[in-house]
């Protein structure tokens, strides 16, 4: 507190100095008044005044620097005069700023991006107690679908499983159609992250009857806003996904990382089992993509 | 005695005199410290200015402008809840070292 008005002391000096030296003027006057009011000449009162006050120009300098920070002021100065040396040679002020200015910068940049990605928790409840599991076999990090499934069955430790997996596809709305990202994810998904839809509803586990049964999505906010513009009444119309027509069900909510990709479709939905893509993978018993992905508890 | 004891006397001095007698300008204080002290203590007149400031920064006492009576313009200074706090912990310091003084004077 006090430190603040001695800050701001420092950027009025003149209206500080004018203060103080109006205070002290007063006090001799008021001295004066009473020593002609004793009978005291006008050249004696004004001696004994400024006598018993004692040196005015000292006195007037302690109190500024009461009122003030002379370590604040004694930096401000050097940094003024660093300016001035500056300003004298450009050369090696440009050659300074621009080395701190690139190495300031690429740090930056790589640190926010390392915390948006990585040292930012993620936004959901229970964030602490959510666990990757991967596979570290040959260096491949994918899982197998009917593996998860297996996993899943014979579960004693985690609360609950799901599976995701990345994939691409023509998504066509209102008469475009552009190629979009998003996720294949088990129905549980959202059940098991615990996240609640900002508009309309989530898929869940009991939409999935095998195979082609559960033809939804679920858009993130952010792919909402550009591709969607915002728009509530898409709730519940249909979009195409590689010309299969799916229904939009909801918008999650913002800015959770772990739903960043545009668009979450659970896996029971995806009729691609039998397309090209999955030639190089296996297919469960009930017809669905098998390759697999990371699966989150 | 030491330079830190006589700056806090004389802020302890201050501060009752605000105490006692409520709002006041410098040199109201100066001239009720001459009267209540029986002209013993005459404090350089100057010096009380650096004082009261630094109590003011320290939050101790609160200045603003106003009138004399004769009209003319003075910062008048006065007591803070905070000033009041300080001014018991310096009464009792004092009282303590005055007692320790004593106590090693009279010491046979």
């Amino acid at each position: 507190m006090s430190l603040i008005s001695r800050l701001t002391n420092l950027f009025r000096r003149s209206g500080l100095d004018h203060e103080i030296d109006a205070e002290l003027k007063a006090h001799i006057e008021l001295r004066i008044e009473d020593n002609l009011a004793a009978g005291m000449s006008p050249e004696e009162a004004h001696r004994d005044a400024v006598l018993r006050f004692g040196n005015a120009t000292v006195m007037r300098e302690r109190a500024n620097t009461e009122d003030t920070s002379p370590l604040l002021a004694g930096i401000g100065r050097d940094v003024h005069y660093a300016f001035r040396q500056l300003r004298r040679s450009p050369g090696f002020a440009l050659t300074a700023i621009l080395t701190l200015a690139l190495g300031i910068g690429g740090n930056v940049v790589v640190l926010s991006v390392l915390n948006a990605l990585i040292l930012r928790p993620l936004d959901l409840p229970h964030a602490n107690r959510m666990y990757t599991i991967e596979q570290k076999n040959h260096g491949d990090v994918s899982q197998s679908y009917p593996d998860y499934l297996d996993y899943r069955a014979r579960n004693m430790s985690l609360a609950d499983m799901a599976a995701y997996r990345l994939m691409a596809a023509g998504l066509s709305a209102e008469g475009s159609a552009k190629m979009s990202r998003g996720y294949e994810a088990s129905g549980n998904y959202f059940d098991m992250l615990g996240v609640q839809p900002a508009l309309g509803r989530f898929f869940h586990a009991s939409d999935e009857h095998g195979p082609n049964s559960a033809p939804y999505i679920v858009l993130s906010d952010a792919f909402w806003r550009s591709r969607f513009h915002a728009d509530p009444h898409v709730i519940g119309t249909t979009a195409d996904l590689d010309k299969h027509p799916f229904t939009i069900l909801g918008v999650a909510p913002p800015p959770d990382s772990t739903v960043q990709k545009h668009f979450y479709g659970p896996t029971s939905g995806c009729p691609w089992s039998t397309s090209s893509r999955s030639k190089a993978m296996s297919s469960s018993p009930n017809g669905v993509i098998t390759a697999s992905g990371f699966w989150v508890c | 005695m030491a330079k830190k004891d006589l700056q806090g006397t004389l802020d302890l001095l201050v501060l009752k005199t605000l105490a006692q007698r409520g709002e006041m300008h410098g040199y109201g204080i100066v001239l009720h410290l001459q009267k209540a002290s029986d002209e013993l203590l005459a404090v350089e007149e100057g010096s009380l200015y650096p004082a009261l400031h630094r109590m003011e920064q320290g939050g101790w006492i609160k200045s603003n402008w106003a009138l004399t009576e004769s009209g003319r313009k003075a910062k008048y200074y006065k007591l803070t809840a905070a000033g009041r706090k300080e001014l018991e912990a310096a009464e009792k310091n004092f009282d303590q070292l005055v007692k320790g003084v004593r106590a090693v004077m009279r010491y046979a």
